[in-house]
């Protein structure tokens, strides 16, 4: 090893790896060290003892060896900090010993005992010739790890526990030497369950080199668990996108699930800490950012797409994010990706963070510049994502065009003169008004925003001026949005209503009323209209029969309990928002069966029978009421 | 499909037998009331315990 670096400045020479274990006599004369003729070891150097390597396995295989090694394994016991208790047993076994010697000199065949202590103890009972062979004998090495307790290790000795493969010349004078095959199956490869599986195996080939085998633990099956459905949505500001034509994004809880509207398979991207507000998607650039819903310090998640990966998150420091928006610039030749976020700082003032988020996966994102705004601000969009330069903003009372140029953002209102006052514009579309929607200049763009007010204010990009309002619904317009080919926009109210318009707005082509009011519409190139509800429905709006094909359907506030009912493989939920659903189980996915909506009273508990195709549920006055699930 | 004689207290458990012949529900005072497979009331109990 040439060096080790241990921080920013600070390198390491002169280490040394081996998969064989040296001491200091059997050291090769390369990392060797290097002592003047007549020079003490101890008295210049120092030898520590890994405290890992020192385990019931060397000294239990140890016995039988010399004197000598006996003598080293039971100096590592002391600088491993056990000294108190090996002296002591050392100095019984020391006298005990002297008497043996005494009389007789008849050894005791090895017995392997479990303890490594007493092993590394017993009185030395091998004849003295034995020990010749022995190379883990560290003669004078050993007296210097008597010098210190440190447990760090200026000689790499490996973590793992070797295991020692006993020559036949090891064995005791007395004892008949037996075939191969006869072994002791301790020496042999652990069981992959046991711990010893866990950690890098050793094996020895003979007694001077030892090589570890580092062996990988997995459990299996591997996952053992795997998410394959997320049930819920959760409407907020912007959090409901289509990736592709066939796949929509969305959040639930903290949750964001990747969804193909046509087989109903889920992704996950997991790792958010809290509820996610907005999705910033760009499927080209393989990027999708989300924001939490924060009341005190907003974050934002950076994640790739494609494998699903949590890439970078940072603290933007602002108390809440209401939008954001990725969009890309070139500078210099080179492709520049810019996230911009709008919200509201620690001191309540409306705030607009631009990010450069470029090689967001391995370069950590910064704030680019940074702009307050006198100005509510409730959505933020980029005219062309392509074209990072170019934003818009609607809030309570305005309507804002921003330019950003090197780090300065630059604003401008739309003047809406009398049509501001007591107006909250809550969304807007932008449309690319050139009917071959080849050209990707400003000039071509207009704009379409909705109010609480039940208007649509069309907007042309170029003059930024206001060309006309139309009054679409009795109730607040919630969302809007253009189909891709420019043939029709959706608007979508308070009060339930789906409305199709054609673009000049002289006309309604469609009415669809909804159980729910719309938050959220997505309109894909193949005219695909999926749209997300408050009370947690992601559906499918289809257009000819006026009715829509739900994707996902929640409880609207947090589940009280769920119950499994093995009859009809239904699973019974109950919520805090005074309903019991009964979720019918298909491949990997939910379909809502019933729902009971329980007005009056909070349901508190939930048991299905087991052979009656009907469960009991229990209520916070004391009811008891029994469900069928068939009638 | 019907509603059982029920608790005063807010109900904190149910449970069924195996082979649904019995149904008990607790309630937070810690009283217990057992049920026959027709859901008719056999029985009740107060436990010692309350939520």
């Amino acid at each position: 090893m040439q060096s080790v670096q241990l921080c920013a400045k600070l390198f390491v020479k002169g280490v040394y790896t081996s998969d064989s274990l040296y001491n200091v006599k059997t050291l090769p004369k390369e990392i060797g060290f290097r002592l003047a003729k007549g020079e003490d070891f101890d008295k210049s150097y120092n030898w520590y003892i890994v405290d890992s390597f020192l385990n019931p396995d060397i000294l239990s295989h140890s016995k039988g060896h010399d004197k000598e090694n006996d003598e080293f394994l039971q100096n590592e016991a002391i600088a491993f900090g056990k000294t108190e208790e090996l002296i002591h047993e050392k100095q019984e076994k020391t006298k005990s010993s002297k008497v043996l010697e005494t009389s007789t000199t008849q050894t005791k065949p090895p017995v392997p005992k479990p303890d490594a202590k007493v092993e590394a103890d017993k009185p030395d009972s091998k004849p003295e010739g034995d020990s010749k062979r022995d190379t883990l004998t560290n003669r004078g090495s050993v007296k210097s790890s008597l010098k210190t307790t440190n447990r760090s290790a200026s000689t790499s000795r490996p973590k793992n526990k070797p295991i020692f493969v006993d020559l036949p010349g090891d064995k005791e004078n007395n004892e008949p030497e037996k075939p191969k095959e006869e072994r002791p199956k301790a020496q042999t490869a652990p069981i992959r369950e046991s711990i010893d599986s866990i950690e890098p195996q050793a094996v020895a080939r003979d007694t001077k080199t030892i090589k570890f085998k580092s062996q990988q633990f997995t459990l299996e099956p591997n996952p053992i668990l795997s998410l394959t459905h997320c049930q819920g949505f959760q409407s907020k500001a912007r959090n409901l996108q289509f990736l592709d034509d066939s796949k929509i994004i969305y959040s639930c809880g903290n949750t964001i699930c990747l969804m193909d509207i046509n087989s109903k398979t889920q992704r996950f991207f997991i790792g958010g800490l809290q509820t996610v507000k907005c999705l910033a998607v760009d499927n080209k650039l393989n990027i999708m950012a989300s924001v939490d819903d924060s009341d005190v310090q907003c974050k934002v998640y950076l994640w790739t797409l494609f494998p699903q990966r949590l890439d970078t998150s940072f603290n933007t420091g602002l108390k809440s994010i209401n939008s954001c928006d990725i969009a890309t610039r070139k500078e210099n030749q080179r492709k520049v990706i810019y996230l911009v976020v709008s919200g509201r700082d620690q001191l309540n003032r409306n705030v607009i963070a631009v990010y450069d988020i470029t090689d967001f996966s391995y370069k950590e994102p910064y704030l680019f510049c940074k702009q307050i705004s006198d100005f509510d601000i409730r959505c933020l969009k980029f005219i062309n994502n392509r074209d990072a330069s170019f934003f818009v903003t609607c809030g309570k009372e305005n309507i804002r065009f921003w330019k950003l140029k090197h780090k300065i953002i630059t604003g401008s209102s739309l003047i809406l003169g009398e049509h501001a006052r007591n107006t909250l514009f809550n969304d807007f579309v932008v449309f690319n008004y050139n009917e071959a929607n080849t050209t990707e200049e400003l000039n071509a763009y207009k704009l379409i925003f909705c109010s609480d007010q039940g208007n649509v204010y069309l907007v042309d990009y170029k003059e930024q001026e206001l060309v006309g309002i139309f009054k679409l619904h009795d109730s607040p317009i919630t969302t809007i949005n253009v189909n891709p080919a420019n043939h029709y926009f959706i608007s979508a109210g308070e009060d339930k209503i789906v409305r199709l318009w054609n673009m000049d707005i002289t006309q309604m082509l469609l009415e669809v009323k909804l159980d729910s009011h719309v938050t959220q519409i997505l309109i894909n190139q193949q005219d695909q209209v999926v749209v997300g509800c408050i009370n947690g429905t992601i559906g499918e709006l289809k257009l000819d029969e006026r009715k829509i094909d739900a994707l996902v359907r929640s409880h609207t506030d947090s589940i009280i309990m769920m119950d499994y009912h093995p009859l009809t493989k239904n699973l019974v939920t109950i919520s805090r928002d005074l309903t019991i659903k009964i979720w019918e189980i298909r491949m990997g996915y939910f379909v809502l069966k019933f729902e009971f909506r329980c007005i009056d009273e909070q349901v508190t508990f939930v048991r299905c029978l087991r052979k009656r195709e009907s469960f009991i549920c229990g209520f916070e006055s004391g009811s008891l009421r029994v469900f069928d699930i068939q009638k | 499909m019907g509603e059982m004689e029920g608790h005063k207290a807010q109900i904190i458990d149910i449970e069924v037998s195996p082979d649904d012949k019995y149904v008990a529900t607790v309630d937070v005072t810690g009283k217990i009331q057992i049920y026959d497979q027709n859901l008719e009331f056999i029985k009740e109990l107060q436990s010692i315990f309350f939520y």
